[in-house]
């Protein structure tokens, strides 16, 4: 993943998947309230954590280039 | 239930969007680029846009460009954006009719947002005629020209009539506007549905016009009605109607012959009982010309043929629209700017060949670009967008008036051809379709005119 070139590109970017966590955590909890299937809620769930994955290699990028 | 539009360039978020929103009771659309949105919006109604600020092409307060008047009014706008600091500055900019919210979201900001009511509304010199209320086509139509007074009487006849309108007139007269205002003054309490044909996708072209039942094709989960099962007894406004394929034409004429549609894979015939009113920017000349509506179909479509003139023909409107746009803007904003003498000058001496869309948005962008302090309202120091038709497009000031000679015009426009072609008279001569020698002549002409002119002036 390529570092973003300034601080403000950087912030906006790591928003996004921190966005998705988010609202596949509000998914998550609406679908275990309507009683959805474990499988759903396993894809809800491992979408959130390949988006805190992504939050993570962000950071590291910045680390490399800072 | 609202009909919303998503428009972000992240497909996770574009994802989940839909299933919370969907969830919550939603019809969701979405897409991931402004010329996708834009393309959308002009095709379709939606009560509630959520844009990302920032797309791959460009930003999503664009959009609202791209929205008409009437949209304008009903349409709620949500930006997401994950720069807090943006909000207040954009804020500013656009005014109550827009909100925000800073990522990472939440389901209860979202709920907050979808279900906030219409845009507040504030007092307006001409305050748009309310949805259910029959109203007189001054109401929408702005100007006080000869021209602009018969296409109001003209409206006013049609509007007594059943007959089915084309209006023509080139992009940006207001083609909609006036469907608008034969609508209001004719079926007011009925529904407007507004299509653009040219917007529409070939393949579900007779879904969108006629609809389809649950199951018709891949992709069909449930049933839904047409534009001619929605518009009811009320309007359908095609526009763009010589965009629509000709092997397509045929189906759209058979339905208007007939006066009854039947929904793709359905089996019921349903009546037809919308007025058309369909647009195009050609003249009857140019759709013969071109080929490019059926002759069947256009006499089955303009019963009564509109031509709306463009704004450059009704040039004594302009200082009329210009305060109009702008008392609009003030009264959105808050604000008090006027328009100087000089500033209202310059804007009836240009040729506005994007006529009044383009008057708006000039309007628009020299309200938003006006010091903050000033009390008048500064235009730009060249007015016209880039995408402007014509003459706009053309090097130096070579504009048709009345009362210029041929000579005139021709030695205007072979000045013009040499200087674009960096004075090569060859090829001036080939673009200007006449010989070398002609064009020698002139030259030799025009020069020993100039020498007169020096002597005399000497």
């Amino acid at each position: 993943m390529s570092a973003p070139t300034n601080l403000d590109e950087f912030i906006h970017d790591l928003r996004n998947p921190l966005n998705n966590i988010s609202m596949y955590a509000e998914l998550g909890k609406m679908q275990a309230q309507q009683g959805a299937t474990a499988e759903k809620l396993l894809q809800t769930f491992d979408t959130i954590i390949a988006q805190c994955q992504r939050s993570s290699q962000l950071l590291d990028s910045l680390k490399q280039h800072g | 239930m609202a009909r919303v539009l998503v428009v972000d360039d992240d497909q996770t978020f574009l994802d989940v969007a839909a299933e919370l929103l969907e969830g919550l009771g939603h019809q969701i659309s979405s897409c991931n680029s402004l010329g996708a949105a834009q393309m959308m919006v002009k095709s379709q109604r939606f009560d509630h846009l959520l844009l990302d600020l920032m797309l791959p092409d460009g930003s999503g307060l664009q959009l609202l460009d791209s929205l008409n008047e009437r949209q304008r009014e009903s349409t709620r706008v949500t930006i997401i954006t994950g720069h807090p600091s943006i909000t207040q500055s954009v804020k500013s900019l656009y005014g109550p009719r827009v909100n925000y919210l800073v990522k990472p979201l939440t389901i209860t900001a979202l709920q907050q947002a979808l279900s906030e009511q219409s845009i507040p509304t504030t007092p307006a010199v001409t305050t748009p005629a309310p949805q259910h209320a029959t109203s007189s086509p001054q109401a929408l139509l702005v100007g006080e020209s000869p021209q602009i007074k018969q296409l109001i009487s003209t409206i006013e006849r049609v509007a007594a009539t059943d007959a089915n309108v084309m209006l023509m007139g080139e992009s940006g007269v207001g083609k909609e506007v006036v469907s608008q205002a034969i609508h209001q003054a004719s079926r007011a309490h009925e529904p407007f549905v507004a299509t653009n044909c040219g917007a529409l996708n070939k393949d579900l072209i007779n879904s969108e016009l006629f609809g389809h039942e649950k199951g018709a094709f891949t992709g069909a989960l449930n049933r839904k009605p047409g534009v001619f099962e929605q518009a009811g007894a009320g309007t359908l406004f095609l526009d763009e109607i010589t965009e629509m394929p000709l092997d397509l034409q045929t189906n759209l004429l058979r339905v208007l012959e007939s006066r009854q549609f039947v929904r793709v894979g359905g089996q019921e015939p349903l009546a037809v009982q919308c007025r058309v009113i369909s647009a195009t920017n050609r003249d009857e000349q140019a759709i013969a010309r071109e080929k490019c509506l059926r002759e069947d179909l256009y006499f089955r479509l303009a019963v009564f043929p509109i031509h709306i003139p463009p704004l450059r023909e009704r040039d004594g409107d302009i200082p009329i629209l210009a305060e109009h746009f702008l008392n609009q803007l003030n009264n959105q904003h808050g604000s008090g700017l006027v328009l100087g003498k000089p500033e209202l000058a310059r804007l009836c001496d240009y040729s506005w060949p994007g006529n009044v869309r383009e008057l708006r948005h000039c309007i628009h962008r020299a309200f938003i670009m006006t010091d903050p302090d000033s009390r008048t309202l500064q235009l730009p120091d060249k007015l016209g967008s880039p995408f402007a038709s014509s003459e706009a497009n053309d090097p130096g000031d070579f504009t048709l008036k009345p009362g210029q000679s041929i000579e005139q015009m021709e030695r205007a426009l072979i000045e013009m051809t040499l200087e674009k072609l960096g004075g090569d008279r060859t090829r001036a001569a080939k673009m200007l379709g006449v010989s070398t020698k002609t064009l020698y002549n002139r030259l030799k002409a025009y020069e020993s005119e100039q020498e007169h002119t020096d002597v005399s002036a000497n």
